[in-house]
């Protein structure tokens, strides 16, 4: 039986877990109905649970034993990407982050020559930097590096 | 007559020389704001509302118009191209919109999608002008059991609608519900689902999840492509202008879908509180059983009709939005509630009397729609050939170039780092659901319903005392049920009889 498993199967027992939460706090924490008040901020997610419980488990017992699923490696790639992102976001800034991490994709992924990687940058950088902080003014994080400069 | 007369009064209005340069600026920005990832119609309003200080209401609020116009032409750009919705209503855009443009035909794409939305378009304002205040006051009749009914046809056939499993889009469904439920109920302001957490408090923005389930899932078959070397069929491929024009044909197929979207997309459009994405989808849910079969090629695989569909019900649905404003001064959506404050800014009270009280100003709007429809239809086809070269930037210039653009366009819905968080999370969450199996388009779309759907529901049964026979009292809720039950026993039916046949 636990050969036939796979990652779909996986997926639909997530599900019926989460329908299952919605289901428990809809009518416990939330309130399903009250005879003053009517239905109450726990009746409509409690019903959506239930009826995704059911469909879930429908579903579950249709992906056993079907092809398995299989994550492509070069997803990491973007893992990768957005682990760096984030990480740089927190000391310089999600602008500037986003530019290192611009270049160093097109000079070291995709190996394009400096002259071409910093022209291309400067193109796109300008154009979102130009239209989201200069034109609409959204006041991208710093970062602790410079708020302490 | 007298309502032409007026309308040709409004058209003097309308086409003074200030008038005319303030809708081409409207549309101009409206376009660009529309186009990008994370702006959106409502946000680009909003943004663009100070700039319309400087003039006088009437041209000031023609301006408006013109920008939440040409918002919805915009709002299709990157949704063809680069497969990021602009905004909600432009998710079905992407399905066929982004796999013509994967075919080689970004330009056929644009051409047909800016037809489509000025047919649309323009269905919506010849309605508004004869019909808008007779439609708004027949809107009125859809009380909560109505509503939920709609909502109830409107999410069944979302299910139905991608792939060939609804069972799936019956679980994306639940699920995008789900996440609509986080943070605080919006019936009686209690908090629920935010397991502790303040980021949740205010619930999930919608433009970063969808910016993550549908931009930044599409990076992860990109860097695929990428690394294994794969070429994109129209990276490479030389698109000429000539080859971007419809032909006969096409345009054939383009037009009777953009007429029956364009009607039902004004009237859903007219209901307070349904909107244009719901128009959208329900025009291609309707499309999708009107060309069954008939189409070159299946819907979300590239089709015409498909594209024409959504697009002519999201322009006609903006257009029938201006009825419940207008007449009533109900605001059907949330960006017609930014234009009901710009209007109320400048000291006009939209409702029955505004067009015997302020006829100037009323039918001068009206036509000024006109006006931005055609300025938004020339702008858009004019920026066809410099548009569609956005696909032939190289692949990996691409992937780094829309990660950009997901990190900003989601953090700058909220001015917040949580919205990059729930970026993230879509973009992961629809990796995996793609390798399931699982839809996301209807997550994403019963996201966007659903509040509509559980309010009504409650207030229905709240002003019912818990009856559940007032669905079946009224006759609009009667054809909405008789709708449902079709749409969900039909299928049924025909698997039934398909495997019992199969079974001989």
């Amino acid at each position: 039986m636990l050969n036939k498993l796979n990652w779909r199967c996986v997926l639909y027992i997530l599900t019926a877990i989460l329908g299952i939460i919605w289901v428990v706090l809809g009518f416990g924490t939330y309130g399903f109905w009250s005879a003053e008040e009517g239905p109450g901020a726990g009746f409509f997610p409690a019903i959506v649970g239930c009826v995704l419980v059911f469909f879930s488990i429908v579903e579950f017992i249709k992906s056993i034993g079907s092809d398995a699923v299989k994550f492509d490696k070069e997803a990491l790639y973007l893992v990768a990407s957005v682990a760096g992102i984030l990480i740089l976001n927190f000391f310089i800034g999600l602008f500037p982050a986003l530019v290192i991490y611009y270049v160093a994709w097109l000079k070291f992924v995709e190996k394009y020559p400096w002259k071409k990687v910093i022209l291309i940058t400067i193109f796109y950088g300008g154009i979102m930097y130009g239209v989201f902080s200069l034109w609409l003014q959204v006041p991208f994080p710093t970062g602790i590096l410079l708020s302490w400069l | 007559m007298e309502t032409l007369s007026m309308l040709a009064e409004g058209f003097s209005v309308a086409m003074s020389f200030q008038n005319i340069l303030a809708a081409l600026a409207g549309g101009i920005l409206g376009l660009i704001v529309g186009a990008m990832p994370g702006i959106g119609s409502l946000a680009g309003c909003a943004l663009l509302l100070p700039l319309t200080f400087h003039f006088d209401p009437t041209t000031a609020i023609i301006m408006l118009g013109s920008i939440y116009y040409a918002n919805m032409f915009g709002g299709a750009f990157s949704a063809i191209l680069i497969n990021i919705p602009g905004d909600a209503p432009a998710i079905m855009t992407a399905l066929d919109g982004f796999a013509m443009t994967k075919k080689g035909h970004p330009g056929k794409a644009l051409f047909i999608s800016n037809y489509s939305s000025f047919v649309g378009g323009l269905i919506g304002m010849i309605i508004l002008v004869f019909l808008g205040p007779a439609l708004a006051s027949f809107g009125l009749n859809f009380g909560p059991s109505e509503m939920t009914m709609l909502m109830l046809v409107a999410m069944t056939s979302i299910s139905w609608l991608v792939g060939e499993n609804p069972i799936t889009g019956i679980i994306a469904s639940c699920l995008g519900m789900m996440i609509s439920t986080l943070g605080v109920d919006i019936v009686s302001g209690q908090i629920r689902y935010n397991f502790g957490s303040i980021w949740l408090l205010g619930g999930i923005n919608f433009i970063p999840l969808v910016i993550g389930f549908i931009g930044m899932t599409q990076l992860f078959d990109l860097v695929k492509q990428d690394m294994s070397g794969e070429k994109l069929s129209y990276v490479d491929a030389k698109i000429r202008f000539r080859d971007t024009l419809l032909t006969k044909d096409e345009l054939k197929r383009a037009t009777r879908p953009s007429i029956t979207a364009g009607l039902m997309g004004t009237f859903v459009g007219f209901l307070p509180g349904a909107g244009a994405t719901a128009a959208s989808f329900l025009a291609y849910a309707a499309e999708k059983k009107i060309s069954n079969g008939k189409t070159l090629v299946p819907l979300g695989e590239g089709a015409i009709e498909g594209l024409a569909a959504s697009e002519s019900a999201n322009n006609g649905a903006a257009a029938g939005a201006f009825g419940p404003l207008l007449a009533l001064g109900i605001p059907g959506s949330g960006t017609t509630a930014v234009l009901l404050g710009g209007l109320m800014m400048w000291g006009l009270n939209p409702g029955p009397m505004l067009f015997s009280t302020n006829p100037d100003f009323a039918w001068g709007l009206i036509a000024s729609l006109f006006i931005s429809n055609i300025l938004s239809l020339a702008i858009s086809l004019g920026c066809i050939p410099w548009l569609q070269k956005i696909v032939r930037v190289p692949i990996g210039v691409m992937i780094p170039s829309i990660l950009m653009i997901c990190f900003i366009g989601a953090y700058s819905t909220s001015n917040s780092m949580f919205g990059v968080v729930i970026m993230l999370i879509g973009g992961f969450l629809g990796y995996i659901f793609s390798k399931c199996g699982l839809p996301t388009a209807p997550l994403l779309l019963a996201f966007v319903l659903s509040s509509t759907l559980e309010t009504n529901l409650r207030r229905a049964f709240l002003t019912s005392h818990g009856n559940i026979a007032m669905f079946l009292e009224r006759p609009i809720t009667d054809v909405f049920l008789a709708i449902f039950l079709i749409m969900v026993l039909v299928p049924v039916g025909r698997a039934i009889y398909k495997k019992a046949k199969n079974n001989k």
